[in-house]
């Protein structure tokens, strides 16, 4: 009896899964009540008072929201009791995979030496060859396919792959997501390679790798799966393929297509951004989309724009401080990927991206204008497909009084 | 937006007593029916019923008779309760009282004064009526014997 209690414990030490994860849902139902509480206080958009405007917890409506929130909570509750094998089980059933990790795999250059050029003598590569790193002596890389330079060449003719150097897939030795890798840093080659000169990275990844999947994410994972089915319907699920083929930012028009007056019924636009990803959104939305429905996908118009942004700002900070906090502001916040479409108020993003920053107190004076044409901001008919993105040509004058 | 009354400060709610109404939909209170709801609410509350506020409504007495209840304990408890929870009450007198003797019946009284308001309300119900609710009938009875300055509370004002 107490070798099977033992067994049990050995192995429930080596099955990390069956560790106490961290909760999938954390669900403060107070904090849920208020917030309910909270929005059906507000007035109705018509600038009337809202019939909810009590909050008090006599109400039929915070008993109801009370009822709800606790039994929200209590499922909750009862989803995090579930253990992880059970959730594996269930993610099985559903036909969902933890995906496991994976090696990277990155490009290595071999160079042949130059007496086996002139010589004419073949420089092999064998399979499985170690180059290790010459800064950490527990990374190094594998070759995956057996090749070899052969054929002859002068001194001044220009260099061939296959001849001069080639190259090989390499296998890091670690497996999960990529480490830290600098340039040339496997170069360490076994002395027994003969007529090869040298050997390095040349910065290309293969394949980066990946780390295993953990249950969080396999969970999350197959919740967006269930939730496309592998068709577009919702503007989420164009949005969703759109981001699988990497599109950072989309929208999703439904009816109209931009420069054509009129409304299609049929008709859904989607706007991407990076531009020149439009051609693989085409190609995963053609395949999901429904009968009967016509796509357009186009690259997201992007405004050039700069003008004169003057902040106020903390006396002891330089104008290149200042303009260095501008900068990361915009480019972290307002340019794309990140800023909103057709922006109407595109002064004020900038304003409040500027403010957040420490720093700067505020931006009473900012004026803009179109980079190309000079036309101001004001003027501008932004539509809703438009991206604007400020230029490096900005000016920034601090305000220091 | 209207202008700010009196008693605007307590807002308005949806009534449970009753949900509707056929003509005008959700039966949504303001003013001194609020105030008149949310006593009812107490009344018919049992403590431990809302799950975010356990506190609220009056508990039962473990072994609490069905039959020969003194309302005396009850006034003192309902009095308590309805100052603790109900907003905008400047003054409450309850009583349990015989109107109808040869009925055998008792009725409830809250009187209740608002904040803002120079006005005395009467709430009156009948406790029998009021008892069953709580333990084991209808509520239905209840219902209809509910009256708010001597129209019944179901109409809209």
């Amino acid at each position: 009896m107490y070798e099977q209690y033992f067994r049990l414990s050995e192995y429930l030490d080596q099955d990390a899964s069956l560790i106490q994860s961290r909760r999938l849902y954390s669900l403060d139902e107070n904090a849920l009540y208020s917030a309910i509480m909270d929005r059906l206080a507000q007035p109705l958009p018509n600038g009337e008072e809202s019939p909810f405007s009590s909050r008090s917890p006599t109400t039929a409506h915070a008993i109801l929201t009370g009822g709800m929130a606790y039994y929200q909570s209590v499922l909750a509750e009862e989803f995090n009791h579930v253990p992880d094998r059970t959730l594996i089980l269930l993610l099985r059933l559903m036909g969902t995979r933890m995906s496991i990790a994976e090696y990277p795999v990155i490009n290595q250059v071999f160079r042949r030496a130059p007496e086996s050029l002139l010589a004419g003598i073949p420089a092999i590569i064998p399979l499985n060859l170690e180059v290790r790193s010459q800064y950490d002596p527990t990374l190094s890389v594998y070759t995956s396919l057996a090749t070899s330079m052969e054929g002859t060449a002068g001194v001044d003719e220009v260099e061939r792959e296959g001849v001069h150097f080639v190259n090989v897939p390499c296998r890091v030795s670690r497996i999960g997501a990529l480490p830290n890798v600098r340039l040339r840093e496997f170069t360490l080659l076994p002395r027994s390679l003969p007529f090869v000169s040298e050997s390095f990275n040349d910065g290309r990844i293969v394949n980066p790798g990946r780390d295993a999947e953990t249950l969080v994410e396999a969970v999350l994972r197959a919740r967006e799966d269930f939730r496309t089915g592998l068709r577009c319907v919702t503007a989420r699920d164009y949005e969703f393929a759109a981001k699988l083929v990497g599109a950072q930012k989309v929208r999703v028009m439904v009816g109209f297509s931009p420069g054509a007056a009129g409304y299609f019924g049929s008709l859904t636009s989607v706007v991407v951004y990076p531009p020149d990803i439009t051609p693989s959104v085409d190609a995963i939305l053609a395949e999901r989309v429904l009968a009967n429905r016509q796509i357009f996908t186009l690259p997201a118009e992007i405004i050039p724009i700069d003008g004169v942004i003057k902040p106020r700002v903390v006396p002891n900070l330089s104008n290149l401080e200042v303009f260095n906090l501008v900068a990361t502001a915009i480019a972290t916040e307002v340019n794309p990927p990140y800023g909103n479409w057709g922006d109407s108020n595109f002064a004020q993003t900038v304003a409040i991206a500027c403010e957040r920053k420490v720093g700067i107190f505020g931006v009473p004076e900012i004026s803009l204008r179109h980079t190309i044409t000079g036309e101001p901001l004001e003027s501008l008919d932004i539509q809703p497909w438009q991206l604007l993105e400020i230029q490096s040509t900005l000016q920034v004058e601090p305000l220091r009084t | 937006m209207s202008a700010i009354g009196p008693l605007h400060h307590i807002g308005s709610a949806w009534t449970l007593w009753p949900p509707y109404e056929t003509r005008n939909g959700l039966n949504i209170v303001r003013g001194s029916r609020k105030i008149t709801h949310d006593i009812l609410t107490v009344c018919l509350l049992r403590r431990g019923e809302d799950p975010i506020h356990p506190d609220l409504g009056i508990s039962p007495r473990l072994f609490e008779p069905l039959s020969g209840y003194a309302p005396q304990f009850w006034i003192y408890n309902i009095q308590q309760e309805i100052l603790k929870w109900v907003a905008g009450i400047q003054q409450l007198y309850v009583d349990v009282g015989e109107f109808k003797d040869y009925r055998n019946d008792l009725t409830a009284t809250i009187q209740f004064v608002p904040l803002e308001e120079p006005d005395i309300h009467v709430l009156t119900f009948g406790y029998y009526a009021y008892q069953g609710a709580i333990w084991n009938q209808g509520i239905d009875q209840l219902l209809n014997s509910i009256q708010l300055d001597g129209e019944p509370f179901r109409l809209t004002l």
